[in-house]
């Protein structure tokens, strides 16, 4: 009888326990490799989201780029990215347009894309429109076509992520002032740039194309410094006809005018707000909403003649947070912190050293203005 | 005859068992770290999302005309480089874009980011065949890691 049982090393029990356990062990290990591999819900728009051009025009002379869009979709809209191209050669829109937006109630720049609402949610509801205004600067020349591409915010992970809707993108060709496709015009001119990307002809050898589509002989008398001082307007440059003087072909920046000794005078803060200007509260100081160069500044919203500007409590959009990156007027930062459970607005040091909640009472996610 | 039966056992079941269940743990060991080596490091972004599933959800347009080479991300996932594959009659040749072009981001192409080169003509020239894979970066074990996606989730240029 002792002879049978030492013939068992151990007992049944004891190898179920050890098979059971062996094989547990083995499926730990096979799910820990195979886990990474278990697919999960792409970050996607849905399907319904459409953006839908009314209008684009480009105004040559003062530079304006004005984009009305409408949502024709199902789904609210945050904002878009927009890139254009000022050739028609250029297939692929490339030239970022968001930081030449003109700041406003319709819009304000974030990183790089429009944001319809400083308070960073999905604002534009379906069948609404908003015009957003672009101030181009003379070196992008001209804007041949647009593409836009609609952005959202969406809940992910108990987290506002900002989510590109590539597949709802828009290619347009951008019109005239007023609508409609843009116009080649060549009236005038016999050399130099249509206004729509193309060609109005070509120079001789002997001769050059000057700002007003003109053929120069090349042999003419220029003047040694025809524009003097003048920072816009025109200039007579010797035997070689006039030039237009400044940066800007003759013109000045939005915002700025053109006064009778050709100086590019600055329009803010005469309480109107006029080309350019996003507010005009009447004086050209930062800090009070409204600044020194007119714009809205970060986490205000104005209205009226002169503006008034008022502060808005947690107005940073989740955009920057979804990047790693913490929002403020000029562009995001790369530091990242943590709300307390209070929420809301934390102040640490001065009113330039905010922190900004992203969600509300007790978010988790906050970006910090530097 | 009692102890004669108990001198030929070399050691006692309970012992031969215990050995047997070492030796196996050992060899298991073994095994596991050996085929630990010949697999893949796991890369993952996205909260733990493999990198290659990743790289399904890559979306972007490019376009080449007259030397410039212009990429745009279209899609929610930020592209840290991207690999160009230049292939010539009889031969081919892998690229970084950063190693080809100086203007390429630093962190890459995040969302609705767009990408303009200089003139690329030159580093071109020849090709009958150009493709643009994209390159991620994630997490691994031994940190932050790039991963080139597979050629078919790249973008063939039209020449």
């Amino acid at each position: 009888m002792l002879i049978k049982r030492s013939k068992k090393g151990v007992s049944v029990i004891i190898g179920y326990v050890l098979l059971i356990v062996f094989a547990m062990v083995i499926s730990v290990g096979v799910y820990a490799w195979l886990k990474t591999y278990v697919p999960s819900e792409p970050l996607n728009c849905p399907d319904g989201v459409s953006l839908f051009l009314k209008d684009a025009s480009f105004n040559s002379s003062n530079r304006m780029l004005n984009v009305t869009a409408r949502n024709n979709g199902r789904f609210d809209v945050a904002g878009y990215f927009i890139h254009a191209a000022n050739s028609s050669s250029q297939n692929l829109p490339s030239i970022d347009l968001s930081s030449n937006l003109i700041e406003d109630s319709n819009g304000i720049t974030f990183g790089n894309s429009v944001l319809y609402s400083v308070t960073g949610s999905n604002f534009l509801k379906p069948g609404d429109e908003k015009t957003n205004s672009f101030s181009i600067p003379s070196s992008i020349g001209s804007i041949y076509s647009l593409r836009v591409t609609p952005t959202r915010f969406q809940e992910e992970d108990n987290r506002q992520r900002f989510v590109s809707c590539g597949d709802s993108r828009v290619d347009q060709i951008i019109g005239a002032p007023g609508g409609g496709v843009c116009s080649p015009s060549c009236s005038g001119k016999v050399c130099g740039n249509n206004g729509c990307g193309g060609s109005c002809g070509t120079c001789g050898s002997s001769f050059f194309c000057d700002a007003s589509g003109q053929c120069i002989s090349s042999s003419c008398s220029p003047a040694s410094n025809p524009c003097g001082t003048k920072q816009c307007g025109t200039a007579t440059n010797g035997t070689c006809g006039t030039v237009n003087c400044g940066p800007n072909n003759g013109l000045c920046n939005a915002g700025f005018t053109c006064n009778a000794t050709s100086q590019c005078v600055s329009l803010c803060g005469n309480g109107a707000i006029d080309a350019g200007e996003g507010c005009d509260d009447g004086n050209a100081t930062n800090g009070d909403g409204c600044s020194s160069t007119c714009t809205v500044e970060f986490g205000y919203t104005c209205s009226g003649m002169p503006s008034a500007c008022n502060f808005n409590v947690n107005s940073c959009p989740s955009y920057c947070v979804s990047l790693g990156y913490n929002a403020n007027n000029s562009g995001c930062t790369s530091s990242v912190g943590t709300c307390g459970s209070a929420g809301g607005l934390h102040l640490t040091n001065t009113t330039q050293d905010q922190q900004w909640c992203t969600g509300g009472p007790n978010a988790d996610t906050c970006c910090c203005k530097v | 005859m009692k102890r004669v039966l108990k001198e030929k056992r070399g050691v006692s079941p309970v012992i031969a068992t215990v050995l047997l269940v070492v030796m196996v743990i050992v060899l298991a060991l073994i095994v596991f770290l050996w085929f630990r080596g010949l697999t893949k490091e796991s890369i993952t972004k996205f909260g733990g999302t493999n990198i290659e599933l990743v790289c399904e959800d890559v979306s972007f347009s490019a376009d080449y005309t007259s030397g410039t080479l212009i990429i745009s991300n279209s899609g929610n996932v930020p592209i840290f480089g991207i690999s160009v594959k230049i292939e010539k009659p009889g031969s081919h040749e892998t690229k970084e874009i950063k190693n080809l072009s100086t203007r390429w981001p630093a962190t890459g192409l995040k969302q609705g980011g767009v990408y303009t080169s200089e003139d690329l003509s030159s580093q071109f020239s020849g090709a009958t065949r150009i493709v643009l894979i994209p390159i991620l970066v994630g997490s691994s074990e031994n940190g932050e890691r790039t991963h080139v996606c597979e050629e078919r989730q790249g973008q063939e240029l039209a020449l």
